[in-house]
Formats: structure tokens, C-alpha cells, sequence
């Protein structure tokens, strides 16, 4: 009877481990989705997976080894794109709607920019000064854009990115796909 | 008859076989004027004994083992299916790509953030994950130096921020 708890039970864990193994998805990830699925609203993810596959790569190209190395600490990478024009006051009111239900309650600003009728904002969640979630919205009379990415790093490793990155940088990736 | 007796000393030395066992059961069964002989009430007796009890226990126990069996391979069979069906990208629905309408007006800002302008939903292209990754990135850091350039160092920025969780924290 013991030997047969044992293995009921270690059956039991072996059912509900795998589920142990699939992350919770965050509010702000659940929220979304809300952007999916809508006409005029273009949503584009990369998955954790996804991002777990490139950091495998490898390259001796040291600008693509950065964006791999960075890649390695992502989980999640969400754009939306509502593209900005004066017939589709409808659906931006309603993509404003959407944002202004964003649950960003523990999320901190980081910073704000305006710029030409633009305004950029950046709210992080932050763990250890470590960025756990990073939120970027771009609202205005353009483009109203949302840039969402999850994983585990330092604000300053996001920024060092584009220091070694530009139009060139593309141009690598596309030279080493010959 | 000579037989039956050679049979019967082997049985009681017990080394008869089953199926030399059976015989003895059979020819006391076909000789019925023998029923009443002590060896024919032995072999009778010890038949009873062996239909009535021991035996059963042995496949009872093995019939619970067996259910146990039976029920953990299905529970473990429902609960690979579940972690399979849930994994399939049917589940988590991936939108659909290419929306028309987006392709044909795309404006300067999703041109700057967009590898291309017909790229949507879920990127399952590794190629095309890592550009879009890239250029996306570039975009939100360029923005983010961009807010920094006017407090010079980025240091400054994360130190005034862990000074502010500090101050949440204590």
C-alpha cells in the first residue's frame, strides 16, 4: 500500500510538472491581446522560445553576437501598430481606450519624450534593477505604437544595443543569409 | 489398474504432475464403486481444497495491481495528451498573418520598427524573428538614449532609480 502511494503520488508530480514549466503570462501580456485579431492594428510577437532558438546561434560577427547575447535574456518581444491617419479617428479612439486600460499599476516611469506631436513613454517593472517587463507607447497625431519586452536585463544592456546597431547592421544579416 | 496404483504412490510421495493429478481425479470420476476408497476421498478432499481457496488470492492481487496499472497509464496517457494539446499553437492562438489593409499604407514609424510592412502575428521564422527583434530593439534603444543623452551618463539614470525602489522598499 506504501509503494503504491509513492507511486501514485510521483505520478501525480510527473502529470503536473510540465505545467510547473509554462510561465504564468503577466497582465500586461494578457492585456495584450486585447490588440490581436483587430483590423487597421498590426500585432507582431516573437516568442520566449522563439528567442531561447536564436540564442543558440552562433556567429563571429560581433554585432550579431550582441543582439544574440541579448536575445538569451528574452521571453517575450510584443509590437502593435494602430498606423496613424485622420479617417481612422474611430479606431484610435478605441486603441486609446485599450491603452488606457493597460495595467501597468506597478509599473514605473522611466521616462517621457515628446517629440514632433509625438509622445514616447517608457514604464519598466524592475526586479533588482534588473528590467523584468518594459513597456514603450508611442501616442500622438502619427503612429500609436506599443513595444512590449519581457525577459531579464539591465536598462543599460538595451541601450548599449543601438550604439553598435544601424541600418548597417541589417545589412549584415542579410549578407550572411548568402 | 496396475497403472492407477503406480499413479496413487506418486501421488502421496508428491511428485505427481498436474496432469497426472487430473488422471487420478478422472479414473476415480470413471470407477465410482472406487468413490468411497480413502484415496479416492483424499483426492477428492485435497480437489475441494484447491478449488475452494488458496489460488484466488494470488490473481486478486494481481488484478489490483493490474487496475492501478491501468489507471496510472491512462491518468499519465490524459495528462501527456493535455500538455500536448495545450503546447499545439492552435490553443495560445497565433494571429493570423498578413493583414491586407496594413500593406498598403505603412507610414514612416512602422517602416522604422517593421522588418517589413506584411509581417504580423507570431513570428515563427528564426531569420526573421531575429531582424525584427533587432530593428525593433534599436528603435526602442535609440529612443531611450535619445531621453538619456540629456542626463549624459546612463548611470545616473539607474542610480536615481534604485534610490526611488529603495525608498518604495524602506
Amino acid at each position: 500500500m506504501k509503494l503504491l502511494r509513492i507511486t501514485l503520488s510521483l505520478l501525480l508530480l510527473a502529470i503536473l510538472l510540465p505545467f510547473a514549466g509554462q510561465a504564468q503570462e503577466s497582465p500586461v501580456q494578457k492585456w495584450l491581446h486585447a490588440f490581436e485579431d483587430r483590423n487597421d492594428i498590426t500585432t507582431v510577437s516573437i516568442s520566449g522560445a522563439m528567442f531561447k532558438m536564436l540564442s543558440r546561434i552562433n556567429s563571429s560577427d560581433p554585432d550579431y553576437q550582441d543582439i544574440v547575447k541579448f536575445a538569451a535574456k528574452l521571453q517575450d518581444f510584443k509590437i502593435v501598430i494602430l498606423e496613424g491617419d485622420a479617417a481612422k479617428a474611430k479606431e484610435k479612439s478605441e486603441f486609446s481606450r485599450l491603452l488606457a486600460a493597460a495595467p501597468l499599476g506597478n509599473f514605473e516611469e522611466l521616462m517621457s519624450i515628446r517629440e514632433k506631436g509625438d509622445q514616447i513613454t517608457f514604464r519598466a517593472l524592475q526586479q533588482n534593477n534588473y528590467v523584468r517587463e518594459l513597456i514603450m507607447t508611442v501616442s500622438g497625431s502619427g503612429d500609436q505604437v506599443i513595444i512590449f519586452i519581457k525577459g531579464n536585463f539591465k536598462l543599460s544592456e538595451l541601450t548599449q544595443i543601438s550604439d553598435n546597431m544601424n541600418i548597417t547592421g541589417m545589412d549584415k544579416i542579410k549578407k550572411m543569409k548568402k | 489398474m496396475n497403472d492407477i496404483e503406480a499413479l496413487l504412490e506418486k501421488y502421496y510421495a508428491g511428485e505427481t504432475s498436474l496432469e497426472e493429478e487430473r488422471r487420478v481425479r478422472e479414473y476415480f470420476a470413471q470407477h465410482p464403486e472406487q468413490q468411497a476408497t480413502p484415496d479416492a476421498r483424499l483426492a477428492a478432499a485435497v480437489q475441494a481444497a484447491r478449488d475452494t481457496q488458496p489460488d484466488r488470492v494470488l490473481p486478486q492481487r494481481r488484478s489490483h495491481r493490474f487496475k492501478y496499472l491501468v489507471a496510472c497509464g491512462t491518468a499519465l496517457a490524459a495528462g501527456i495528451a493535455l500538455v500536448i494539446t495545450l503546447k499545439q499553437p492552435g490553443v495560445t492562438p497565433a494571429p493570423q498573418a498578413a493583414l491586407p489593409q496594413t500593406t498598403a499604407v505603412s507610414s514612416a514609424l512602422s517602416r522604422t520598427i517593421l522588418v517589413r510592412p506584411d509581417v504580423s502575428g507570431e513570428i515563427q521564422d528564426e531569420e526573421q524573428a531575429l531582424e525584427q527583434a533587432r530593428k525593433a530593439l534599436a528603435y526602442v534603444s535609440s529612443k531611450l538614449n535619445k531621453g538619456v543623452t540629456g542626463i549624459n551618463q546612463f548611470g545616473k539614470l539607474e542610480q536615481s532609480i534604485s534610490k526611488i525602489q529603495n525608498k518604495n522598499k524602506s
